[in-house]
């Protein structure tokens, strides 16, 4: 159908009778500029259509040309006797600095890769570190506390009459205090556990946790400010109270001292 | 420029040599005279600026680089670059939409195609352009739609009977009554005005 040049004249008249809008001023700089970093074709390369060289046509190529016929003297590069020689070096030239560049280009992106991997692994090796850091100085804290002479400890057993969970809390006034629990069960979303003593008639709090899958917890704290008169544990709102609202889970009184 | 002009056509043609030896004069004064052609197909099949830009810079960087290949025996460069101008609008068309590129080679090739390797580049005249655009306001609009699919979206007739719910024998005779009544409208002005090819 488009073999006939009447044909294409009707194509070419149908790609002219489209509104004609101007390209905006920039491009003309832009194009000349990314057109001329391409290598010239030599004139003289076999035409091997329909495959087109360009690897922009992967679908619609304009072969080009059809038919070998050998290119106006002028067009012909005037300076070499063996213009398919100069053509050819040049073709490779410009296809070796293309892969070498294309390679460097990779081999940058590689490093580039590789450098982010080791920066990844270099925090999370740091914050496995930091994390160890933080057990053992809870361990030494919990060591002296249980091993210091001024500690005190007092068991907490559930307030439900058939509740399983306890706890133990050991207070030392020079060291801190260290409470463990297990069997806590889980709560609802928007809700905490909060850990309380009650000293000189107030309540004191020693903070929010959240009990392990299996129910158990630890909180390491600052001693409370003078004699404790009981220990509670109580279900509070996400966040945590200043003073207890919700309902007791666990509660214990320290041994007369 | 005009179309229809002897010297704009030779013109081009020594640009095009220029090129080939690697004068970028001769790439600018191309793309003075025939970016606003090429880029206006473009919009007019991408829709996105942004994609016409992109297109027309792939037209003349295959100008450039094909420069030394051009024959001039060919036909008219116009021609070919608004050829080119096409196909990679299409190109870019159907890379936005992969899904559309299922289609096998045996029926795109149904649609209006890409020219065979063998067609020469010819350009229409500014009256034939203007008949052109006459006669497609004229078409029956079942033409018109037609034949506005197969050249200005690229789409295989196919498509367009699936696009337009058309059986696909009603696509096939529309668009070919649709490019004869174009020829008879660019024969008449050729009568009048002349031509090149």
């Amino acid at each position: 159908m488009t073999q006939d040049p009447e044909e294409q004249r009707v194509l070419d008249a149908l790609g002219r009778a489209v509104p004609q809008v101007a390209p905006p001023p920039g491009l003309r700089a832009k194009v000349l500029a990314a057109a001329v970093r391409e290598p010239i074709e030599p004139a003289a390369a076999p035409a091997v259509s329909p495959a087109p060289s360009t690897p922009a046509a992967p679908s619609a190529p304009v072969p080009f040309p059809a038919r070998p016929v050998p290119a106006p003297v002028s067009v012909v590069a005037p300076a070499s006797r063996w213009p398919w020689l100069v053509a050819a070096a040049s073709m490779a030239l410009a296809v070796g600095t293309s892969l070498g560049w294309m390679s460097a280009r990779g081999e940058v992106a590689r490093l580039q890769s590789t450098i982010a991997e080791l920066r990844a692994s270099a925090a999370e090796f740091l914050n496995v570190r930091a994390g160890f850091d933080r057990e053992r100085s809870d361990r030494e804290r919990v060591i002296a506390i249980l091993s210091a002479g001024d500690v005190h400890s007092a068991s907490l057993g559930s307030v439900a009459p058939a509740g399983a969970a306890r706890g133990h809390v050991y207070v030392s006034a020079s060291r801190g205090l260290f409470f463990a629990a297990e069997a806590l069960p889980p709560l609802p979303a928007g809700r905490t556990y909060q850990l309380w003593t009650i000293v000189a008639g107030q309540p004191v709090s020693h903070g929010i946790f959240e009990p392990e899958g299996d129910g158990r917890a630890q909180v390491l704290a600052q001693a409370p400010p003078g004699a404790v008169q009981a220990i509670a544990v109580t279900i509070e709102p996400d966040g945590g109270v200043p003073a207890p609202t919700g309902d007791k889970v666990l509660l214990g009184l320290p041994a007369a001292n | 420029m005009r179309t229809d002009d002897p010297e704009g056509v030779a013109a081009d043609v020594a640009a095009l040599a220029r090129m080939a030896r690697g004068d970028e004069s001769g790439l600018a004064e191309l793309y003075d005279r025939h970016a606003t052609p090429v880029y206006s197909l473009a919009l007019r099949i991408v829709r996105r600026p942004e994609d016409a830009e992109d297109v027309t810079q792939q037209v003349f960087t295959q100008a450039w680089r094909t420069s030394a290949r051009f024959d001039q025996s060919r036909g008219v460069v116009a021609a070919w670059l608004l050829m080119i101008a096409r196909s990679r609008a299409i190109d870019c068309l159907r890379r936005r939409n992969p899904a559309r590129d299922g289609i096998s080679d045996d029926e795109r090739l149904a649609a209006i195609p890409d020219p065979e390797p063998s067609v020469e580049y010819v350009v229409a005249t500014r009256e034939q352009v203007e008949r052109v655009q006459v006669a497609i306001d004229a078409l029956p609009a079942e033409q018109r739609v037609a034949v506005e699919l197969a050249y200005y979206d690229g789409l295989t007739q196919s498509e367009i009977a699936e696009r337009t719910s058309t059986p696909l024998g009603t696509v096939k005779t529309r668009v070919r009554s649709a490019l004869q009544t174009l020829r008879s409208a660019v024969a008449v002005a050729r009568g009048t005005a002349g031509g090149q090819s």
